[in-house]
């Protein structure tokens, strides 16, 4: 397994990108998700409050996610694109969706017209997540390709093992946004948040079970990476320390403390997707070595990373701080 | 695979100067998505935007036919609450 340093530091950049996207935008699709499920009008008002000044930037880090793919890994791309022609469109049509219904909710005409505008943020929120995670399961399944060309049918994404995590990712994204709730919520949305978190902290994790299991039935390299005692072990421990955190949690008076146990637990099942299939980008064959770009790019593009990430950082830390506190909306909403 | 064609500074990617007049034509450099899954989104982009912007404008129209008036609400006295900026 040859891999050079700065190709290392390039998958590093990438990954680095796509797990703050999952973090950050996964807690605001996840309170699309329980926005569409909230029957009062006083807590959809602050649920999107939550997150109105703040959704946007969270997405910044997919743009970097996908134009860093192209630019430092080039042929990984360019297989990877095809095969996932229609659930990035999907994706993308429904996050136009998703701006539109929370921009606009508050100009909505009357009460069931904003009912429609928060369906419709429901819908969104859905397919949004349904496809991120089917993207992130028909890679890990493995894509056909041949002489550099995707080669498969563009349909392996509705195979049973992409929409598996397509359904997990959902789940696991609702679980975060229960938590972010808990955080910025009071009174009765508050403990309403707290009872639906507990709920969806189980059903992510048995389902992230499943996901780790069934994993490691598709190619050997997995089973010996995910189910090996060195890497199993210390994963099942730092999951139930995660878990332990999360619910004890709620006890404590730092509200935000479930939130940060629930993306620990997004941070440790993305590291162990990582440390299966590495040195690979694409499974079965392609390594990270293979599709990298030439080393002028490389270089240019880490630059530019090295600028931009830490811009963007500071940018989303200065955005939370700005709108951090309880968010409390009068009952005239 | 031939060598990357150098018309910038630095080196660009293979990927970025592909449709190089007399070395690539743009249908050598077509990606492997069908025909059909090409038209059907094309389809579901065009209704979806069609939509989106007739909405767009519906709404719109609707805010500017209110003309000004005395007494209207402005700037929310509440709002730095709301959002948690205390």
């Amino acid at each position: 397994m040859d891999i050079d340093a700065i190709t290392l530091l390039c998958a590093g950049a990438l990954e680095f990108s796509v797990i703050n996207y999952v973090l950050l935008d996964g807690t605001d699709l996840g309170v699309g998700v329980l926005l569409g499920l909230t029957r009062r009008g006083v807590h959809r008002r602050a649920m999107a409050v939550s997150i109105l000044p703040i959704w946007d930037a969270n997405e910044t880090w997919l743009v970097l996610g996908g134009g860093g793919l192209l630019a430092l890994f080039p042929q990984a791309y360019a297989i990877l694109l095809p095969a996932l022609y229609l659930p990035f469109i999907l994706m993308f049509l429904a996050l136009i969706l998703r701006a539109m219904a929370l921009e606009f909710r508050d100009h909505a005409a009357s009460a069931r017209m904003k009912r429609l505008v928060d369906a419709g943020l429901l819908c969104a929120s859905l397919l949004t997540g349904m496809a991120q995670g089917v993207v992130l399961g028909t890679l890990v399944q493995g894509v056909p390709h041949a002489g550099g060309q995707y080669s498969g049918t563009g349909w392996e994404w509705l195979d049973p093992f992409p929409l598996f995590c397509g359904l997990l990712l959902v789940c696991g994204y609702t679980w975060l946004g229960a938590c972010w709730l808990y955080w910025r919520t009071v009174d009765e949305l508050q403990q309403r948040s707290a009872r639906q978190a507990r709920v969806l902290a189980w059903g992510t994790v048995g389902l992230l079970i499943v996901l780790v299991l069934w994993t490691s039935t598709l190619h050997a390299q997995y089973a010996e990476r995910l189910i090996s005692p060195l890497i199993g072990l210390p994963a099942a421990f730092a999951a139930a320390a995660l878990l332990t955190g999360f619910f004890l949690g709620f006890r404590s008076r730092f509200d935000c403390l479930p939130l940060f146990a629930a993306l620990g637990v997004f941070v440790l099942a993305f590291d162990l997707m990582l440390v299966a299939l590495f040195p690979l980008i694409i499974p079965p064959d392609l390594t990270l070595q293979a599709t990298t770009s030439s080393r002028n790019s490389q270089i240019f593009v880490l630059m530019g990373f090295a600028l931009l990430v830490p811009v963007t950082l500071i940018y989303n830390t200065y955005g939370f701080r700005v709108f951090s506190g309880k968010v409390r909306v009068p009952p005239s909403h | 695979m031939s060598r990357p064609v150098s018309l910038l500074p630095f080196t660009p990617e293979q990927g970025f100067a592909k449709d190089v007049y007399g070395l690539l034509r743009t249908e050598d450099s077509l990606s492997s998505v069908s025909r059909a899954q090409v038209l059907g989104s094309t389809w579901l982009i065009l209704g979806f935007y069609l939509v989106i912007f007739t909405v767009g404008l519906w709404v719109l129209l609707r805010l500017l036919r209110e003309p000004p008036y005395h007494g209207e609400p402005g700037p929310q006295p509440t709002l730095p609450d709301e959002v948690g900026h205390s």
